[in-house]
This record gives structure tokens, sequence and C-alpha cells, in this order.
């Protein structure tokens, strides 16, 4: 009997260090979730524009109220366009966030403009809809523990040049040969992400392809959530003239936004 | 004085060994059943605003159903172990309560690898689909070596017979 009465007192003690050691694991890690985190807040969006390029920061806060430290946190975003390619990819590259400390990270985003077609450039443009993003974050408490959870959802995408509706308002006589034709236009800038700043220009083309006049030089420049009132001069030969009444003349207008993209736009002159 | 499953007891002694197993019996009753039937409010209290619907879906998924039932078992196992400690049924008892929360721990960290998913808001984007995947391998080890012990201790006791538990 000797022998289990010893041994029963040594696991008595073991179990006491066991249950010792899991209270000085489980006790922290759980005040990493009642310390009230980690919280994560996403910032707005910055955009920075420079050079025919853009970088898209989002700036987040990651809040450890915890008594642990948080290593290997690292945050990665993807954005597919309606075709389902990826068009904004993003991450962090991998941090750690000290027990009761804030962070604050930028994940930078890098749009990949050149993977969308002139269509799918002009449909994004005009239409509505609805992009899906791939988010992740990992984070990990070494030994014990590591995290892998990822994010799929929809975010909306509001057309930069919502409704865009041109009207002829003047024609006027130019020099011998050419008139000035004056159309009115107007659409919504109905992006959640930036506002529209173009210069537009392009030429004019009858129902054969001939080259029959010139769009004048115009800015654009409207904030997010407004309409935009703008004025279309177009130097057009004078024997075209009449084309216009019947729908003939084809203005391709080439908008340059925030000099990242140029677009070209078909717009049918008519009035 | 009455022999009790082996072990020479007073009166008075069951009525403070009832007192104990009960006693400790509410407190696994608090640990195990209502805390985890809780889960969900308490995360919704801890985390702010968005954060909190996410981890209160999260904290949801992480009791598997079975919990609640392997809960009960262990209040019950408990109240039992507490009351009769020293007796015959004492080894056995403590075999069935290790392995109830080897089960328990065990079930609690799916293996050691959680996976969990929920519904949540992510960039204002609702009804976003999360999935959090946990490596607890080391964690769960740790925390499994309790009960292993005990099973180990419930062994013993058994070759060694009643009356002589420290």
């Amino acid at each position: 009997l000797a022998l289990p009465h010893r041994a029963v007192k040594v696991i008595n003690i073991l179990i006491a260090v066991s249950l010792l050691a899991g209270a000085a694991i489980v006790i922290p890690m759980a005040l990493v979730v009642v310390g009230g985190g980690p919280v994560i807040t996403v910032g707005p969006v910055i955009s920075h524009f420079q050079m025919g390029t853009v970088n898209l920061h989002v700036p987040l806060s990651i809040r450890n109220g915890g008594v642990l430290d948080i290593k290997d946190v690292g945050v990665a975003l993807t954005v597919l366009d309606p075709w389902g390619d990826p068009i904004i990819t993003g991450s962090t590259g991998s941090f750690t966030v000290a027990a009761h400390s804030m962070d604050d990270v930028n994940v930078t985003l890098v749009p990949n403009l050149h993977a969308l077609t002139p269509a799918e450039l002009r449909d994004l443009l005009f239409n509505d809809h609805t992009l899906t993003f791939h988010a992740s974050l990992n984070a990990s408490m070494p030994p014990l523990t590591s995290v892998q959870s990822f994010a799929t959802g929809q975010l909306p995408w509001g057309a930069p040049m919502k409704n865009l509706t041109f009207a002829l308002s003047g024609i006027s006589a130019y020099n011998s040969t050419h008139s000035i034709v004056t159309w009115a236009y107007t659409f919504y800038d109905n992006s959640q992400y930036f506002h529209v700043v173009a210069n537009v220009n392009g030429t004019v083309l009858d129902s054969s392809g001939r080259d029959v006049g010139v769009i004048l030089p115009t800015s654009v420049d409207v904030s997010r959530g407004h309409t935009f009132h703008g004025v279309l001069k177009a130097i057009i030969l004078s024997s075209a003239i009449a084309q216009v009444s019947n729908g003939h003349l084809t203005a391709y207008l080439d908008v340059s936004i925030q000099s990242l993209f140029l677009v070209k736009i078909p717009v049918v002159l008519s009035g | 004085v009455v022999r009790f499953f082996g072990l020479a007891v007073s009166g008075r002694n069951i009525v403070v060994r009832f007192l104990l197993a009960f006693l400790f019996s509410m407190f696994a009753f608090v640990a195990f059943v209502v805390l985890p039937s809780r889960i969900a409010n308490l995360a919704s209290a801890f985390f702010p605003l968005t954060a909190g619907t996410i981890g209160a879906t999260v904290a949801s998924s992480l009791i598997a159903p079975s919990e609640p039932t392997l809960g009960l078992l262990i209040v019950l196992l408990m109240f039992a172990g507490v009351f009769l400690r020293g007796t015959n049924l004492y080894g056995p008892l403590l075999i069935l309560n290790g392995l109830v929360y080897v089960v328990l721990v065990y079930t609690f960290f799916r293996g050691g690898l959680l996976d969990l998913s929920a519904l949540g808001d992510v960039f204002g984007a609702q009804a976003t689909r999360i999935t959090v995947t946990a490596d607890t391998r080391v964690l769960m080890t740790v925390l499994l070596i309790g009960p292993a012990l005990t099973i180990l201790k419930g062994l013993l006791l058994m070759r060694r017979g009643p009356k002589t538990d420290s």
C-alpha cells in the first residue's frame, strides 16, 4: 500500500500544480477578452493621388486591453471587381500589439486598374455595383494559440458619373467652315470613395467614322454625393451640323480621372 | 458512526459532506452551465458596438451543443465526488470525473483546432461571413494534464482501497 499512498500524494501535488498552471494561462488570456479587446477600429479611407498613381490608406487602430502581447498581427484585404478579378490588394505586414496598448497601422491598398478592360471601366464609371472583399486578420499568443480569421463580404460601389446626360443647348457660327455646338451635361457623383476630378477632351466623328470636329477641353470637379452641371463645346464642320439633329454624330470623350486612368466615352450627340 | 461505502463516518460528517458537496456543485453549476449559456451576453457586454455583435456570435458558436450536458454531468460528479470522498466509490468517481473533463476540454477546443463561423458587420457591410480558425493544441494539452492526473489518481485509489486518501 505504501507505493500508491506516496504516488497519490505526488499526484495531488501535480494536480495542484497543473491547476495553477492552467489558471496562470487561462486567466491572462481571458483578461485579453475581458479587458475589452482586442478591438479593431477602422478609420476612413485616405486616398493619395500622385503622378498618375493612387495609394489608398485604411487607418486601423488595434487596442489590446489584455495582459498578454498579441504577436504576429497581420491584416490583408483584397477587393474584387464585379467580374471577379482583384482590383485592390493590400496588407500591413506583421507587427506586435503590446499588452495594455493601442497600435495605429495603415493598410496600404494598391489599386490594379490596369486589370480592367475599357468596357469594364466605363461600366464602373456609370453604374452602381456590388464589390466583393476578402479580409484576413492573423494574430498569435505564442506558444499557446494562434488565430486566423477571414471575412468575406460585399461593398457597395456607387457610380462616380451616374446618370450622365447631354442636352443640346445651342449652335452658332465659329467661322466660315465651322460651327460651335454646345451641350449642357450633368451627372451625379454617387461614389462612396472619391470625388471626380477629370479633364475632358475628344473628337467628333460622323456615322462613317470621318473626323468632323473636336471637343474643346474642359474640366470637371465634383464632390461625392453632388450633381455636376457642365457645358461641353465642340467645333464641328458646318457641313456636318445637319447630322446633329438625326443623331449621326458621336463624340468620343477622353476623360482622364485624377490622372489615374483614361476612359474613352462614346456619346451620341443629338438635339 | 456508520459504514458509508466502506468508510466509517459519523452522522455529522455526512451533513458536512452534503453541505460541502452542495457548495462545490453550485460553483461547478455556475462555471460549467450558467456561464457557457450566458457567454453571448457576456461577449456583447465586453465588446463595444459592432465588434460586440461579432464577438457574441463567435462566442456563441464556441459552445458546442453537447457542452451544457457535459456541464450538468460535471455538476453531478462534483457533488458525488465531494460527498463520497474517501469511500469505495471515490476512485471510480475520480476516473469518471477526469474522463468527463477530458471530453469537455477536447470538445470545447474542438480537438485543438477551433473553427468558428459567424455573420457580422465588417467595413459597414452587414451579414459578412466571418470564419475564425484558432490553433489551441498547446493550450488544450496544458488543460488536459489536470484531468489526466485525476484519472491516474482514481486508478491508484481503486488499487489502494478506501480510508487512506490524503
